[in-house]
């Protein structure tokens, strides 16, 4: 298995790095130029806060953009579970990451692809991965030797 | 001014319409497995292109509004403040 056959999970800092293109974070913009290689699945938290961040014509590009993928991306209205919410709160996550955790056990995410330091750094005993931008980018050159 | 640029002589001495009918052409003479890599390849860098566009008008729209040399730690400390509102909301107590 590699990165290109779990369904992957992109947090909103992967999103609006890439778009913004940060200087000193390009996998970020590079991971979304190879979003046609990728599984993605768009849970209720992370589409919430890309419409805080993103205009309403923004917005609709990315999702047709996304509907152009060779393979559907997941968009996830659901709530997640409160239970599960609570559960990874237990473990540490602040409430929005629990959130973000819960939905990614609810869909059976292996990864999360993030900037951010408190799921890189700070949790464990997470039941998927977590990988910087530059590290998802690896792995994927890694399965595509192209 | 439109009927002279589409009506131009481009490099091997065609026009635009005649050099969209020699690439035509020859990609329909393609083996079936070099025009599905072909295809496939177009696609990307449509797809490429069309995310460097939409990353381009997001730019433009921060340029305006002074955020666009945010840096990254204030970008991802914002990004977790919308995180924990919208959560709050959505999961009160």
């Amino acid at each position: 298995m590699s990165i290109r056959d779990d369904w992957i999970i992109l947090d909103t800092n992967v999103w609006i790095f890439g778009l913004r293109r940060i200087p000193h974070l390009p996998a970020c913009a590079e991971l979304l130029q190879n979003l046609n290689q990728l599984r993605v699945v768009l849970p209720r938290q992370i589409l919430q806060e890309l419409q805080a961040n993103l205009v309403d014509d923004e917005l609709r590009a990315l999702f047709r953009l996304l509907n152009r993928l060779p393979i559907a991306p997941k968009i996830d209205w659901q709530k997640a579970a409160p239970r599960i919410v609570a559960k990874y709160q237990r473990m540490g996550c602040k409430l929005g990451d629990a959130v973000v955790s819960a939905h990614a056990e609810e869909v059976g995410i292996k990864i999360l692809v993030t900037e951010n330091r408190d799921f890189l750094e700070e949790l464990t005993g997470l039941p998927f991965r977590r990988l910087r931008a530059s590290q998802a980018m690896a792995e994927l050159r890694a399965a595509n030797p192209r | 001014m439109v009927v002279l640029s589409s009506a131009r002589k481009l490099g091997e001495g065609l026009t635009m319409r005649e050099r969209v009918e020699e690439l035509a052409r020859q990609i329909v003479s393609l083996e079936e497995s070099d025009l599905q890599a072909l295809w496939e390849r177009v696609e990307e860098l449509s797809f490429s292109h069309s995310i460097n566009a939409l990353s381009d008008r997001y730019r433009k729209r921060l340029e305006e509004q002074g955020e666009l040399s945010k840096g990254a730690e204030k970008i991802l400390l914002k990004l977790k403040q919308i995180r924990q509102e919208i959560a709050s909301r959505e999961y009160p107590g």
